[in-house]
């Protein structure tokens, strides 16, 4: 089984795991950060608990994360740790 | 878009967890994360319970309980440490919910833990577990029925009771025999959520499916409900919501366009609920006894103490029961058995101990304190202090989604929020009169209760049944 990085532009990827359930979106979300490097990270999810413990997870970890809510999913984008 | 501007991701070895495993969400007793363990049919044997006890104390504060579709269940999971547990798990050969239920859509419903009788084969020789085995192997996983509309609960028993509250599952298969052929008859469409149509209790299919349809016929059900159902939101994805809609004639000829021509069964048999409580002998003359749990709730030394008493005692297999009890089987020092149980566990007298049950509402986060199975805790202490003890069942849910089960028991509470003295408390809504083996729905007795008030409702309820003269349920009917 594989998934998808998508580029948006030199420094950002997109990781769109909709439809995994708790706790997939999270770790698919470490395997990608591994993958990109510096690079910043916009991972979507419509699964509300991953919404919730992405954030709180990777900014224990050092990472920047902000949430955007659209329409019946949630963007997070997690920019490089400290 | 060319391969330069996509980077794949291999899963390498987490792809064999997925659809198989996943964590539930908690917001209650400062835990994330709950992990429900399917244990098909109910039944462990004590090397397993020895690692689940293990799995408990190294991830899930040592804590257990015991849900009412015999599954073991773990708060405080750390979802960092998910696939640590899931690795386990897969080795133990278990797998568990997939709690698809959060999204806000209706999609990723899963097949839940077949309820099983847990004294199967035991008291009698019709053992049922094997169809649920088999089913939980084929769904478990099968990218086929991973995004049901919603969820899916399928039951079985074969032991002359309803012991596993087959009327509120959405498919309850009832052993019957006909002409010296063993068969089930089935209940459709049962359920006592919120969700449209509103609580349901199982409408009876008036077919024999013999043992050998078992599997295509339950496949094809569930095939009708994941291609059928309403996707159009989740207030309307249970399947009781198209049985509803259509009507049994139309499932039974979608049913038999798929697997062929159903011979008719008419009459149900009558049936009346057992929690298989106390200890009884058993068809190869050993002996069970059942072990009562309040609300399910053990821990991992408990757990590790029941696995020892069962391989000292008996037959090194345990059965989690539906009303959240663990049963010893092939004991053949009963006494002995007790006595040591009695060292190591509080034993309650009395069947209301053995019947009742209460959701993890503390965990789930839907209740403040007195949560659901603290409620249940306190009735039952008021039952045996008024002596009533072998006469009451009491389902506790903690909210309106009726986990809890509250609306098919004589005395069934569901939790809400109210407003006393310009403060937001716990209340519950008291519900008088159900009974789930004559599919009978309770009333609505008393509305938005303190838990005081409920205390002092129960109280009153009883006092006035003791010197009626009547029966329960007669007293109850008659409220
Ligand atoms: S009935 Fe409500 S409070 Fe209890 S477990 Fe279900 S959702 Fe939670």
């Amino acid at each position: 089984m594989e998934l998808k990085l998508k580029k948006l532009d030199d420094n950002r990827y997109e990781l769109d795991v909709r439809g995994n359930v708790c706790p997939f979106p999270q770790i698919f979300t470490e395997l990608a950060l591994k993958e990109v490097g510096d690079a910043i990270l916009e991972v979507i999810t419509d699964n509300p608990p991953s919404a919730r413990d992405i954030p709180v997870v990777f900014e224990k970890k050092g990472y920047r994360v902000e949430k955007k809510k659209e329409e019946n999913y949630w963007r997070l984008i997690i920019s490089g740790s400290d | 878009m060319s391969e330069l501007e996509e980077i794949t991701l291999n899963l390498g070895e987490i792809s064999k967890f997925m659809w198989r495993y996943s964590l539930g969400r908690d917001s209650g007793m400062e835990s994330l994360h709950f992990l429900r363990i399917k244990i098909p049919a109910g039944r462990i044997k004590v090397e397993e319970l020895f690692e689940i006890a293990e799995i408990s104390k190294e991830y899930g504060r040592g804590y257990a309980e015991i849900t009412d579709r015999q599954d073991i269940q773990l708060h405080w999971i750390d979802s960092n440490r998910a696939l640590e547990i899931f690795e386990k798990l897969y080795r133990l050969g278990y797998t568990t919910d997939l709690c698809g239920q959060a999204f806000s859509s209706a999609c990723h419903g899963d097949v839940r833990n077949i309820a099983v009788c847990p004294l199967s084969g035991k008291i009698n020789d019709f053992d049922v577990a094997e169809h649920a085995i088999k089913l939980t192997e084929f769904f478990s996983g099968n990218p086929d029925f991973i995004d049901l509309p919603k969820k899916f609960k399928i039951a079985f028993t074969a032991c002359g009771t309803d012991c596993v509250r087959a009327g509120i599952n959405d498919l309850g298969m009832i052993g019957v025999e006909r002409d010296g052929e063993r068969g089930f008859t089935p209940l459709i469409g049962g359920g006592i959520g919120a969700t449209y149509p509103g609580p349901s209790l199982g409408k009876h299919m008036p077919v024999f499916v013999p043992e050998e349809r078992v599997f295509e016929f339950v496949k094809a059900v569930v095939e009708i409900h994941r291609d059928y159902s309403s996707r159009e939101s989740k207030a309307k994805a249970r399947f009781k919501h198209l049985v509803a809609s259509w009507g049994v004639e139309k499932i039974r000829e979608t049913v038999e366009d798929k697997i062929g021509e159903l011979e008719d069964f008419e009459g149900l048999p009558p049936l009346k609920f057992s929690a298989h409580k106390s200890s009884g002998k058993q068809i190869n003359g050993l002996h069970y006894l059942t072990l009562p749990l309040i609300g399910g709730i053990l821990d991992a030394e408990k757990l590790e103490k029941i696995a020892e008493l069962s391989e000292k005692y008996g037959s090194g297999e345990i059965r989690l029961t539906t009303t959240q009890n663990v049963i010893f089987v092939d004991v053949e020092d009963l006494n002995a058995l007790k006595s040591e149980l009695e060292r190591h566990f509080k034993i309650y007298d009395g069947d209301a101990f053995y019947n009742s049950i209460g959701c993890a509402s503390n965990f789930c986060g839907k209740t403040k304190d007195v949560h659901a199975k603290d409620m249940l805790r306190r009735l039952l202490e008021v039952a045996g202090e008024l002596g009533v003890e072998n006469e009451v069942l009491i389902y506790v849910s903690g909210c309106h989604n009726a986990c809890g089960c509250h609306h098919v028991a004589p005395f069934g509470l569901a939790g809400k929020l109210i407003r006393r003295d310009g403060e937001i408390i716990q209340g519950y809504d008291f519900y008088i009169g159900g009974d789930i083996a004559k599919l009978k729905m309770g009333k609505l007795y008393r509305e938005s209760l303190t838990s005081d008030e409920v205390v002092e409702v129960f109280r009153e309820i009883v006092m006035r049944y003791k010197s009626s003269g009547k029966s329960l349920k007669e007293f109850l009917e008659g409220l």
